[in-house]
C-alpha cells in the first residue's frame, strides 16, 4: 500500500468567467518510507496538489489515500504533518505556547509532551526564543519552530513544502540533514516541494515534474534526467520544452 | 470528536484572551460602560417614568451578553484568519465541528463572565433587583439568548467561510440587524406589517418581549418563554448544517484555501 495514493486528480479553477485546470489527471504513488520530490515552476499546481492532499481542497475528480484512508475521512491527517514558509501561529502566543497547545491537539499527555518539546527545542535550537511572542522570531526562527511542531506527532508523513526558504546556510544545511535523520531513523515518507535543486538532488529518492497541472515525468532522482545533467539544467530544459 | 482537541483550542483562546489587549477592552470596556451610561439614563428617568429607564438598561444587558457570546466566536476565528494560524490548525487534524464547538464553548463562559459583572453592577450602583427577584425567568431568558447567540455565530461563521474573509466585518454587524429586528426598545406592533412577521421570528423577540412584560406589568407569560425557547434551538439546528454545507462548499471552490 503506498503511503499517499493520488489517482486521477483533477481540479478546474475559474477566473474572471474563464475556467482553467490547475491539476489534470493526476496520478502518483508515493511509496512507504521514501522522500519524494514534486518539483516545477510557480503555478504549474503544486500547491494545488499539497491542499488536496491535505484535504483543504476537494478535487473534481479522483482521490487521495493517506495510508489507505480517503482525506475526506479527516483522521487521516492524524498520521501527517505539515510544514511550509507560509506557516504562521497567533501572534501574541509564545514558541513554548505553540508547541504545547500543538501538543494537546495531537493528544500527547503532559510527561510526553514536555519530553518531545525538550527534545526537538534542542534539535532546533529554540532555547532562547522559546519564550518570544510569534510575532518577534525571524524567519528562520519561525521556519524552525514549524519543523519542531511538525515532528511533535511523529507522524507517519511529513509534507515539507519549501522548508529552507528564506533560512541561512548553515541552518539550511542543519535542517537537510534533519530530514534525511527523520527519513532514515523513522521510516517517515516525506513529499518534499523545493525550488532549490540542488537541495532536491541531496535529499529525494524519487522526483515528479509538474508541468500546466499534469505529471510530465516522474522517476528516481538520478535517473530522470540526461548523464551529466544538473537537477537544475534538467529543471530548465522542461520548463522551455512546448 | 475529540475532547482534548477542543480543550486544546480553548486553551489556546484562554492565553490569547489575556494577551490581546484590544479583546480585553472589547469584551469588558464596552459592556460595562454601556451599563454604566444607560444606568444613569435610568436614574435620571426615576423622574418621569421609572419603566423606561429600567427597559433600557435591562435591554442593554441582554444585548451586550448577546454581542460578548457572538462576537468571541467570530473574532476567535477571523484571528485565526488574520494570523494567518487558520489552515495550521485544520491541517492538525482538528475537524470542522471541534474547531466551531471549543469557540462556543470558551465563548459562553466569557459572555457569562461579563453578564455577571455586569448584573452585579446594575444591583449595586443602581439598585436593580428586578433581575434578582426575578432570577429563574432571567436565567431562562439567558439560556434562550445563550443559544440564539451560539446559532448566530455559527450561522455568521458559514457566511465568512463561504464567502470569504473580506466578509469579516460580518461578525460585527449582524447581530445588530438582528437586535434592531427583534424590537428590544418598542413593541413588535409599531414595526411596519411586514418586518413584523420577520420579527415574530427573530430569535431575540420572546426575550425582549418577556423582560418588557416584566417590567410593565410584572407577569411573564410562559408560553411566550417557551416560544423564544423553541426559535432560538430551531436555529441552533439549522445553524449545523449550514456550516458544514459552507466547510464543504469553500474546499471545493478553494474559498477556505484563500482563507488563510
Amino acid at each position: 500500500m503506498p503511503a499517499i495514493e493520488i489517482r486521477k486528480i483533477s481540479k478546474k479553477f475559474k477566473v474572471y468567467g474563464n475556467e482553467f485546470y490547475a491539476l489534470k489527471d493526476v496520478s502518483i504513488d508515493i511509496k512507504e518510507g521514501e522522500i519524494f520530490s514534486l518539483i516545477g515552476p510557480n503555478g504549474s499546481g503544486k500547491t494545488t496538489l499539497i491542499n488536496i492532499i491535505l484535504g483543504l481542497l476537494i478535487p473534481d475528480t479522483g482521490y487521495v489515500k493517506i495510508l489507505g484512508k480517503r482525506v475526506e475521512d479527516e483522521s487521516s491527517l492524524e498520521k501527517m504533518n505539515f510544514v511550509s514558509p507560509e506557516e504562521r501561529f497567533h501572534w501574541v502566543l509564545s514558541a513554548n505556547d505553540t508547541l504545547n497547545i500543538m501538543g494537546k491537539i495531537y493528544g500527547l499527555d503532559r510527561a510526553t509532551r514536555k519530553k518531545r518539546i525538550t527534545g526537538l527545542v534542542e534539535l532546533f535550537g529554540l532555547g532562547n526564543v522559546l519564550n518570544r511572542r510569534f510575532d518577534g522570531l525571524s524567519t528562520g526562527e519561525k521556519m524552525r519552530l514549524a519543523l519542531a511542531k511538525a515532528l511533535l506527532n511523529e507522524p507517519q508523513i511529513l509534507l515539507l513544502d519549501e522548508p529552507t526558504l528564506g533560512l541561512d546556510p548553515d541552518i539550511s544545511i542543519k535542517i537537510r540533514e534533519e530530514i534525511k535523520r527523520i527519513n532514515k531513523s523513522y521510516g517517515t515518507t516525506i513529499l518534499l516541494t523545493s525550488h532549490y535543486m540542488k537541495e532536491v538532488e541531496q535529499l529525494a529518492d524519487r522526483v515528479a515534474f509538474i508541468k500546466n497541472g499534469k505529471i510530465v515525468q516522474v522517476g528516481k532522482t538520478n535517473m530522470i534526467r540526461k548523464k551529466g545533467q544538473s537537477l537544475e539544467e534538467y529543471f530548465v530544459e522542461k520548463v522551455e520544452e512546448g | 470528536m475529540k475532547l482534548n482537541r477542543i480543550l486544546a483550542l480553548m486553551y489556546m483562546d484562554f492565553l490569547i484572551f489575556f494577551r490581546v489587549k484590544w479583546k480585553l477592552a472589547e469584551i469588558f470596556f464596552f459592556p460595562i460602560i454601556t451599563v454604566l451610561i444607560w444606568g444613569l439614563f435610568s436614574v435620571f428617568m426615576q423622574r418621569f417614568a421609572v419603566e423606561a429607564g429600567l427597559i433600557v438598561v435591562i435591554m442593554n444587558l441582554f444585548w451586550s451578553f448577546a454581542h460578548v457570546s457572538q462576537t468571541s466566536t467570530n473574532i476567535a476565528m477571523l484571528e485565526d484568519v488574520w494570523s494567518g494560524s487558520f489552515k495550521q490548525l485544520f491541517v492538525s487534524g482538528i475537524t470542522k465541528s471541534e474547531y466551531i464547538i471549543a469557540r462556543l464553548i470558551f465563548s459562553s463562559f466569557v459572555a457569562i463572565l461579563i453578564l455577571s459583572i455586569i448584573s452585579i453592577m446594575a444591583y449595586y450602583i443602581f439598585n436593580i433587583t428586578l433581575l434578582a427577584e426575578n432570577f429563574f425567568t432571567f436565567l431562562e431568558l439567558i439560556s434562550i439568548t445563550l443559544i440564539a447567540s451560539m446559532a448566530l455565530s455559527v450561522i455568521i461563521a458559514s457566511l465568512i467561510i463561504s464567502w470569504g474573509k473580506e466578509y469579516g466585518f460580518l461578525a460585527w454587524t449582524i447581530l445588530q440587524i438582528f437586535i434592531l429586528l427583534s424590537a428590544p426598545f418598542y413593541t413588535v406592533d409599531v414595526l411596519p406589517q411586514t418586518i413584523q412577521y420577520i420579527s415574530y421570528v427573530m430569535p431575540y423577540t420572546n426575550v425582549f418581549e418577556t423582560t418588557r412584560n416584566l417590567i410593565t406589568t410584572g407577569f411573564v407569560d410562559s408560553t411566550v418563554i417557551l416560544k423564544g425557547f423553541i426559535i432560538a434551538v430551531l436555529y441552533l439546528f439549522l445553524s449545523f448544517p449550514l456550516y458544514n454545507f459552507a466547510f464543504n462548499r469553500a474546499r471545493k471552490n478553494g474559498v477556505l484555501v484563500r482563507l488563510n
